[in-house]
């Protein structure tokens, strides 16, 4: 479970979250959505204990990610949104140094890791180095990294990137079979139609607040739209589509 | 300047100089050091060869190491490809900045001689000596293009980039050499009592045809004319040697050779007794696989080998190979302690950079203590760098000394003294190991700090040595004191570290 109080953080002079509050619950797909610069990124970087907030309170798996930011990393999974990987190591190497870092068992791992990179296709490339790797390979071993050691709650920040349309499916089925398992799932991405047809619930920020909860199809009737995609234009758009794609044109020609 | 990114504490900011500034701030001091050499010779075409000679030296090593950065990237295909540029521009484009690269650097270097020699000899010779290394330096920068060009024909850009990173080693370690025999030369016969301006020789060197422009100036007649002239005609002849090298269908070459990626080579088994477990087996880990493909740290690492040779080549003079036993206070000068001293405490400086900076998030995500990891990349490089160093001197100290126990006791103590201070570089400046952005030319205050507290110990250490070998017990007690330090210190600095760098954040 996710729950986070008036979480709030800036940096330097720039606000980035405003008394952000939300809570998602065990079993759940949460959508994360919000414009760039909305706040996202920190939000995930504070439940994930790489930064701490300025005030607020937000606890993860049952503990608060100030005061005890160890417990909630061995509850978590996380794949970032920038895909960096120390690329000296094979794939079969990062993820024993990621078990390592989760002090797990040498031998057990050993065996999930060759399980998870062959149920992943890599199994032919599991000791290549992550240099020779494409995006999208890249992309499956964060997904693998994350898994590794069975985690309460993922954090996924544009998860799909790079991926083909095969692998990408299988890890929207992973994750409603994770949710279904009782896991919290923490989904931030910037295309809505996987996150309308992935997530249980969308929450939406803008500036730093949430200023949109509920399903698509709430979403989308509270902001008196037909898709969740002209309410997110309408909730956090400074102008209409339409007209920044007039203007666009109209520059185009002069 | 900019903030660098990676792991950092809440509000500070590392921030660094521009490279080109760094570069400038090098080349002065190399320039400074000309100018003393040059106002105490008499011999002013030796001297000014001799800047030439330094000047050339370093721009080919410039361009060398930093080729794809500086001259030729190959990512300028991937975003000039798709539009309407043409090769001409490009090159224009190009060279230009290679010349004002290059120019930077020798005008620099040529500054201060050129004002001694203003003052000294005349005007003329002053505009004469920055003339002479600007247009040595473009030529150099000219030859080493093309020859880097020719052997991309048959080298991938990365092995190409690691041969001439050793090719940086082996010049570095023959500037050592070269400077410690120079300097032993000197000892007992100045610049100017060598009498090379009459011996052939020295006009068989091309960079000599450029410091002939400055003989040129100062009035002198016969050879130096011909010289100049045969510099001329060098850098006339360059100019079309470069037109056709530095274009855009090379960036697309050096694009598409860069994209099909160098062969891959195995990952390598097993694992490194001491640490298998937790924090110390991924440090050990990420550290050897940074070791075996990150040229930046192999060469940060490999790079301390010239600069030993060099230190223990210095302790000679001081009696670095006596048996302290036996010849008291005249054995082991301050020459081989720097060494000691200095390999461990570079190393972990090496340790906390790299190019792959932002993939220690996965520090900050893990369930770990920051402290461990810092704790683990100290004791990684203690046991498998300064470990083996140590192992190599008391293995060459038991060929030298009376007995073998003498050298092994000597070795523990300048090891135990190495990692005495590898602590207290730690304790000042705890890092996590390559989760900092590198930065060219990055104001390094604790590279001050090193030089400073490794040289008062490496000072200090030699004159104690009488103390410490005068008898069994004196011996005893000396290694229990430095046991017994070394386990303070490494309580302090668990207790330290976990304090300064449990707040650290990561900045991508």
């Amino acid at each position: 479970m996710i729950e986070t109080v008036n979480l709030q953080r800036a940096y330097g002079s720039h606000v980035a979250l405003h008394g952000l509050s939300l809570r998602v619950d065990p079993g759940e797909i949460l959508g994360f959505l919000g414009p760039n610069g909305a706040g996202k990124s920190t939000t995930v970087k504070i439940l994930t204990g790489m930064i701490k907030p300025d005030a607020g309170r937000a606890t993860v798996a049952g503990f608060d990610v100030v005061s005890a930011p160890l417990e909630v990393k061995k509850r978590i999974g996380y794949v970032p949104e920038s895909a960096a990987l120390y690329e000296s190591l094979s794939a079969r190497e990062y993820l024993d140094l990621v078990a390592s870092l989760h002090h797990l068992p040498t031998e057990a791992t050993r065996t999930r890791i060759e399980d998870l990179l062959t149920r992943f296709e890599l199994s032919a490339a599991m000791d290549q180095r992550l240099t020779e790797f494409s995006k999208g390979m890249k992309q499956k071993v964060l997904i693998v990294s994350a898994l590794l050691h069975r985690p309460d709650v993922l954090f996924l920040d544009e998860p799909l990137t790079g991926l083909d349309a095969n692998a990408a499916l299988v890890v929207k089925e992973l994750l409603r079979g994770l949710a279904a398992q009782g896991r919290t799932i923490f989904f931030c991405s910037h295309v809505l139609e996987v996150v309308e047809r992935v997530c249980t619930r969308i929450v939406i920020i803008n500036r730093g607040k949430v200023i949109a909860e509920g399903s698509a199809a709430a979403i989308a009737e509270a902001a008196g739209q037909p898709t969740l995609e002209r309410a997110f234009v309408a909730l956090t758009g400074t102008r209409d589509a339409a007209a920044i794609t007039h203007d666009l044109l109209e520059a185009l020609e002069r | 300047m900019r903030a660098a990114g990676g792991a950092s504490r809440r509000g500070s900011t590392r921030t660094s100089v521009s490279p080109l500034a760094g570069l400038v701030f090098v080349s002065a001091i190399g320039s400074l050091a000309f100018a003393v050499i040059i106002a105490g010779a008499s011999n002013t075409l030796l001297s000014v060869s001799l800047l030439t000679t330094y000047a050339a030296a370093n721009t080919m090593m410039l361009l060398l190491v930093d080729f794809t950065g500086t001259v030729l990237s190959p990512d300028d295909y991937g975003i000039l490809g798709a539009r309407p540029v043409e090769s001409r521009t490009y090159f224009a484009a190009r060279f230009a900045a290679v010349a004002a690269y290059v120019g930077a650097v020798s005008v620099t270097i040529a500054l201060l001689p050129a004002l001694v020699l203003g003052v000294r000899v005349g005007a003329l010779a002053g505009l004469a000596t920055i003339a002479a290394v600007l247009l040595c330096d473009l030529c150099i920068a000219v030859l080493v293009l093309n020859l880097y060009l020719l052997l991309l024909r048959w080298i991938h850009p990365s092995r190409l980039q690691r041969a001439t990173s050793y090719l940086q080693l082996a010049a570095a370690t023959s500037f050592y050499l070269l400077y410690y025999l120079m300097t032993r030369t000197f000892q007992g016969a100045m610049l100017d009592r060598l009498d090379f301006e009459s011996s052939p020789w020295l006009w068989s060197f091309p960079t000599t045809w450029f410091a002939a422009f400055v003989a040129v100036a100062a009035g002198s007649t016969g050879p130096p004319w011909f010289a100049a002239g045969a510099a001329i005609v060098m850098a006339i002849l360059c100019l079309p040697l470069v037109a056709g090298r530095l274009s855009l269908d090379y960036a697309r070459r050096l694009g598409e050779l860069t994209a099909v990626g160098e062969p891959p080579r195995a990952a390598r088994a097993g694992w490194l007794p001491g640490f298998r477990r937790g924090e110390a087996r991924a440090v050990a880990m990420l550290v050897r696989a940074q070791f075996r493909f990150d040229q930046r740290f192999r060469m940060g690492v490999l790079g301390i080998l010239p600069l030993t040779g060099f230190y223990l080549l210095l302790g000679l003079d001081g009696g670095a190979l006596n048996d302290p036993f036996v010849s008291g206070a005249h054995a082991s000068g301050p020459g081989v302690f720097m060494a000691v001293v200095f390999i461990p405490m570079t190393l972990h400086a090496a340790l906390t950079v790299s190019e792959s900076w932002r993939a220690a998030w996965v520090f900050f995500a893990s369930p770990v203590s920051h402290a461990r990891i810092v704790v683990a990349a100290k004791n990684f490089v203690a046991v498998y760098f300064l470990g083996a160093y140590v192992v190599v001197l008391a293995a060459m100290w038991s060929y030298f000394f009376e007995r073998v126990w003498h050298a092994v006791v000597h070795a523990l103590i300048a090891g135990l003294l190495a990692h005495l201070l590898l602590q207290l570089h730690v304790i000042v400046k705890p890092a996590l190991p390559f989760a900092a952005e590198p930065r060219k030319g990055e104001r390094s205050a604790t590279l001050f700090a090193i030089i400073l507290v490794g040289s008062m110990a490496a000072g200090v250490a030699p004159s104690l040595l009488p103390f410490v070998y005068r008898s069994a017990l004196a011996t005893i007690v000396v290694l229990a004191l430095l046991v017994f330090a070394t386990a303070g210190v490494e309580y302090a600095l668990r207790l330290r570290v976990d304090e300064a760098i449990g707040d650290l954040e990561f900045k991508a």
